[in-house]
């Protein structure tokens, strides 16, 4: 710090020596007319000639490089590279013929082959003929279809309580069947019914319109899961959600019980109870 | 125009002449003598001049050749252009159908595996043990059975650990008892008959199932309609590269 202070401190000694009216004495000197009658000529004549060429000729060739050259070689680097590319995409282009065509025939084959699947699922409205599914599949299969009562999306319906070990048939869940007199005059249904309801929510009802079907139905048990297998043979996809199968105890006969003859115990075959949950998807106009 | 002079002649001043100024007075003697050839002020010109021109030439020439050969292969380009242009719009549909294909996979996955259960659950029940009830849906189940004693139940939870579709750590029995009310139990599974008087209420999940576990469990079932579905559909997913 006290460095510099010390050089500012000569710089402004030497300042103060600066003679100003000399230097202004020099001035005198010049005469004002030379200055006035300066012509380039006399320049020329002046300067050395060799020194004006050089100078003329790099001035020349520095106009040169600005005006013509960069220019020419900044645009032959840019149409060389231009050029470099067309060439690669002339060479690329065979192939890239090839691999469209490939995708396109790929495409077509899948998608062939798509049409077939998507067919599981139909794009028409479908409530006209669900019920011919089911009851067509029941006359075949020689099981009772007691009754099918389509549901809302969403409606809360139980099909497996996490935390009750019952397995009752929930019979609030299908109002409109009508009482079946068989049943009335078999065991007692249990008092005990679940009582949480929670949706359930399915997958395909993230990707298709979910139609909900819930069928009550009474047969053999063999020929329930032939109505099952028989469903799927629809080409529209009919996907059960809930099955709950229930066998109908066949209580013993007066006889029996009164020892006349026969097993006096309730019998267990025979006919089961089922409720069956369907899902029917549709194809809506912005689905697959 | 004859300058004015202000100056009067018999006056001492002097009149300033160029010829004798300090700047010009002297020229005279550096003035040039020959030719401007002769003494050879051109050559730092040529020298430029053809600088100038062979640094130029070259990329000039070359740039023509070079516009000369790109607009041959114009064509190309376009076709190139064009080429990926369709190529990519390929690629995007090809992709939407690969995911819209995929998407389907929730038309199997997503149903409660009811006909194969049933299929494999009628040829799991040892021949003392009655079915009272199932219950079932796309992930879990549950059943209530009776049996003649502990062991043709314990016999049956092993049947069902045995069954494809069933995950067999997930089986488990809740009660089994001949009498469950008993065991402070709610349950209505519970055995009305003398001759079965062991009731047992099981439950169990289902394994995760993919469209190929799918298929091989359909056509065990022998459930064909199911299975062709299944076979086309996995087909399908194939050729696309599985469901990834």
């Amino acid at each position: 710090m006290a460095s510099i202070m010390k050089n500012l401190r000569d710089a402004i000694d030497k300042l103060k020596q600066i003679d100003v009216g000399r230097e202004l004495g020099k001035l005198k000197d010049i005469n004002v007319e030379d200055l006035k009658n300066i012509s380039l000529s006399d320049l020329r004549d002046k300067a050395d000639p060799m020194l004006l060429s050089v100078v003329g000729s790099v001035l020349l060739v520095g106009a040169g490089l600005y005006g013509l050259i960069l220019p020419e070689w900044r645009s032959w680097g840019v149409n060389s590279q231009t050029l470099q590319q067309y060439r690669s995409e002339a060479e690329e282009l065979p192939l890239l013929r090839a691999t469209l065509k490939n995708l396109q025939k790929q495409q077509e084959e899948i998608g062939d082959g798509f049409d077939v699947v998507r067919n599981f699922v139909s794009a028409e409205s479908i409530e006209l003929f669900t019920s011919k599914f089911f009851s067509e599949t029941s006359r075949r299969s020689n099981v009772r279809l007691l009754g099918v009562n389509p549901m809302r999306v969403g409606e809360p319906f139980t099909c497996i309580q996490p935390d009750q070990a019952d397995l009752l048939f929930d019979e609030s869940l299908s109002p409109d069947f009508p009482p079946d007199p068989d049943q009335m005059d078999e065991a007692a249904p249990p008092d005990e019914l679940p009582s949480p309801e929670a949706p359930l929510v399915s997958d395909l009802s993230r990707v298709f319109k979910v139609n909900r079907f819930q069928l009550s139905l009474r047969g053999n048990y063999l020929n329930v899961m032939d109505y099952l297998r028989y469903l799927n043979q629809y080409q529209q996809t009919l996907s059960p959600v809930c099955l709950e199968v229930f066998s109908t105890p066949i209580p013993p006969s007066p006889d029996a019980v009164s020892g006349v003859g026969g097993n006096p115990e309730p019998r267990y075959v025979g006919e089961v109870n089922v409720k069956l949950i369907v899902d029917v998807p549709q194809r809506e106009a912005s689905e697959p | 125009m004859t300058p004015i002079n202000f100056i009067p002649s018999d006056s001492d001043l002097l009149l300033w002449d160029k010829q004798d100024s300090v700047v010009f007075g002297t020229s005279e003697g550096n003035a040039s003598s020959g030719s401007w050839l002769q003494q050879r002020y051109w050559i730092p010109w040529a020298v430029a001049g053809l600088t100038v021109a062979i640094t130029w030439i070259f990329p000039f020439l070359n740039n023509r050749s070079a516009v000369f050969q790109i607009s041959n292969l114009e064509f190309e380009h376009s076709q190139f252009l064009q080429s990926t242009a369709r190529i990519a719009a390929a690629e995007k549909e090809f992709d939407q159908q690969k995911a819209d294909i995929r998407d389907f996979s929730a038309l199997f996955t997503s149903a409660a595996p009811a006909y194969p259960f049933a299929f494999n659950l009628q040829r799991s029940i040892p021949s003392q043990v009655n079915l009272n009830s199932f219950v079932l849906d796309s992930s879990d189940f549950n059943l209530c059975a009776f049996g003649p004693d502990y062991e043709s139940l314990e016999d049956l939870i092993d049947l069902l650990k045995a069954m494809p579709v069933v995950d067999p750590n997930s089986v488990r029995f809740m009660n089994m008892a001949y009498d469950p009310s008993a065991l402070g139990s709610s349950s209505s599974c519970q055995s009305l008959s003398p001759l079965q008087p062991v009731s047992t209420f099981l439950k169990g999940s289902f394994l995760a199932k993919t469209p190929s576990d799918l298929e091989d469990l359909y056509s065990a079932a022998s459930d064909y309609g199911q299975y062709n579905k299944l076979r086309l559909y996995n087909s399908l997913l194939k050729k696309i590269g599985g469901d990834n």
